[in-house]
């Protein structure tokens, strides 16, 4: 017996479903094979490729929000200079090359001469740097603009186009004290919402569940049709192959949708899309942006005094020894995804952002993960690179154990290799969690 | 251009697709040839191949296919929606926590501004609500006690921890009501009771907990 099953979708006409129409055994044998077809691309079964959400014909981008995080830190500058204020990894999905929109809030002064420059792994510039749009102060109702003593939003849009690891600077020239970085997010500058009809959702209340599906939707339980079943009928439609495509149809709906079957008031199946659980394999591991935080600006590093100078002294984050112990630099507390989280498999992935003293090599220092009571130990150690030849290194952390579907607390840490040693100053400029499978 | 090939949302009751049932051409064969199509286009986001136009409504981000924004355009999954980052440790030099409350009754307030994504707007959906999470350190020795209070407009829900040491605080009714687009959600602390020198608020977040409903 041969599995039906459409290579690409072959559809019905109108015509051959109209009413009083013969009933054919094609259109039965077409809807069988794009129902498997749809079972197949959902599931990754049967060597297909899996819906990844990396755009059409592999599923609508996600188009997830990237960062937003409360900042409230000091920004005084006394002498000018070239100061980074935000400088952090970002992770772009594949299918998501895009425009993104950029939102810092500051005090009025904080808003002076923002520039933002995105650059790659060589740190390239890969733009015309941007500088920043500031949001108008409110006008009185004679025309007249209300005295600044507000927050002020300062805004860009800007466009990447290939997928995979960014840096994203926003440089602040200006002399200026009691200036203040209040909260910064980054999202993509999406259109706006589309309608809605069509389609059913939880919430309302129908009366009856007249519509089966199968208890759950897996690889288990999913009921297959066979040549034998949609050839031409001699005694009729046989409502056994038109049930069980109605009740594998059914299932589908709310496995895809995440909603219950248009007319029923629960739910017949059980199943949600993990992308990821272990009985399903082949399902497609996302790409999945979780956070960015922004740790500290980028100052110019001097002599034995770490950082430089008295500027930016209120958002400035650095290592104050060479310890050999792991020493936590940014703590989060997060909901993570149902994502598969075995240690050695886990797609969770860690980008840390930060700055040496020119000339200095990093290469003794190194970072890992540790997310209390996933597991008890912590992510491998990962060893630093070099922007380019520039004074900024990345370190990628990689398969980091994490809890599936609860709160989870995630410490981003770095130790000195071997511990002592002359200090090498560094500053701690930013992290970026992700999936990356 | 017109639809080239059937499309339909609308399932067979059992009664239609049991034995002996009539088979009506235009309840059986639409359901049962139109579905896979509907599918087809949700799961891939395009027209699934078919010439003519596509058969499904637009998700709520404006665009075709289930955007996993939750029910009825995919089952949603959970991720931080805003966060304050705060981490102790003797050897990093520059970390402020969101607040150390010295006094029972003294209160901190942030402001927790950030965008939603998209999504099908009904009571109860994943996206409608921000769910706060965060940690408290009793700092000094003795104990504390600090309550949450997360607002939406002027309703506030709050949740208490006490502590000796560490505790997390939230709970599945520390939330706020957001909506699709820019939200800025007040969030207050207030120290309700201590032995210690400070309570200190370390790091906090809001998340989306929910698959298909709250």
């Amino acid at each position: 017996m041969a599995r039906v099953r459409s290579t690409n979708p072959v559809g019905v006409t109108p015509r051959e479903v109209a009413p009083d129409s013969p009933i054919y055994a094609r259109w039965l044998r077409a809807a069988v094979g794009d129902t498997a077809l749809a079972h197949d691309l959902i599931t990754g079964a049967n060597s297909t490729t899996a819906i990844d959400h990396s755009g059409a014909p592999l599923g609508c981008p996600l188009r997830m929000p990237l960062a937003a995080q409360a900042i409230n830190r000091d920004i005084s500058a006394t002498s000018d200079g070239d100061y980074y204020i935000l400088a952090v990894p970002v992770f772009i999905r594949g299918g998501e090359t895009d425009t993104y929109s950029l939102r810092m809030s500051v005090t009025p002064g904080g808003s002076d001469d923002m520039t933002l420059e995105v650059r790659d792994s060589t740190f390239a510039i890969l733009s015309v740097p941007l500088r920043g749009e500031v949001e108008e102060p409110p006008v009185r109702g004679d025309g007249t603009l209300i005295p600044i003593n507000r927050v002020f939003v300062v805004k860009w849009n800007f466009t990447i186009y290939t997928a995979g690891l960014y840096y994203i600077f926003v440089r602040r020239r200006c002399t200026d004290t009691n200036d203040r970085f209040f909260s910064w997010s980054l999202d993509n500058a999406r259109p706006s919402a589309g309608s809605t009809n069509g389609l059913f959702v939880d919430g309302s209340t129908l009366v009856g569940s007249p519509y089966d599906a199968p208890s759950t939707y897996s690889v288990a339980n999913n009921v297959e049709f066979y040549d034998e079943e949609v050839t031409a009928y001699t005694t009729g439609l046989s409502a056994y192959v038109t049930s069980r495509l109605n009740r594998k149809l059914n299932a589908l709906w709310e496995y895809v949708t995440g909603s219950r079957i248009p007319g029923n008031n629960a739910y017949k199946g059980t199943s949600t899309v993990n992308n990821n659980r272990s009985t399903w394999t082949n399902e497609a591991l996302l790409e999945f942006p979780m956070t960015i935080a922004a740790l500290g600006a980028s100052a110019s590093i001097t002599g034995a005094k770490n950082p430089g100078a008295s500027d930016l002294q209120g958002w400035i984050r650095y290592p104050v020894a060479h310890s050999a112990t792991a020493a936590s630099f940014c703590g989060l507390v997060m909901f993570m995804p149902n994502f598969r989280n075995l240690t050695s498999t886990s797609a969770l992935k860690c980008t840390v952002l930060f700055q040496a003293s020119t000339g200095d090599s990093m290469a003794d220092w190194r970072f890992d993960v540790d997310v209390s009571g996933a597991t008890g130990t912590p992510s491998a150690e990962v060893a630093p690179t070099q922007l380019g030849t520039s004074r900024y290194w990345t370190a990628t952390v990689t398969g980091i154990p994490f809890t599936a579907g609860t709160s989870n607390l995630v410490d981003v840490r770095i130790r000195h290799f071997t511990g002592g040693g002359a200090i090498k100053h560094t500053q701690m400029l930013g992290v970026c969690l992700y999936f990356d499978p | 251009m017109a639809i080239t090939r059937i499309v339909s949302s609308e399932p067979l009751t059992n009664a239609e697709a049991t034995s002996w049932a009539p088979a009506v051409s235009r309840r059986l064969a639409t359901s049962l040839a139109g579905r896979p199509r509907y599918l087809l286009e949700l799961l891939r986001g395009d027209g699934a191949g078919f010439d003519g136009d596509v058969g499904t409504p637009l998700n709520p981000q404006g665009q075709l296919g289930v955007d996993r924004s939750g029910p009825p355009w995919g089952d949603a999954h959970l991720h931080p929606m805003w966060i304050y980052e705060h981490a102790v440790d003797a050897n990093i030099a520059g970390q402020v926590a969101i607040a150390s409350l010295t006094a029972v009754g003294q209160v901190a307030t942030v402001f927790a501004e950030f965008f939603n994504r998209p999504h099908y707007v009904a009571p109860k959906v994943p996206y409608s609500r921000a769910y706060f999470r965060g940690r408290v350190t009793c700092v000094g020795g003795g104990s504390c006690t600090v309550q949450v209070r997360v607002y939406s407009g002027e309703v506030s829900r709050f949740a208490s921890v006490a502590t000796t040491g560490t505790g997390t605080i939230g709970d599945s009714v520390t939330f706020a009501d957001v909506v699709p687009g820019l939200n800025s959600v007040r969030i207050e602390f207030e120290c309700t009771a201590l032995t210690g020198s400070s309570a200190r608020i370390d790091r906090a977040s809001l998340n989306q907990i929910a698959r298909r409903s709250h």
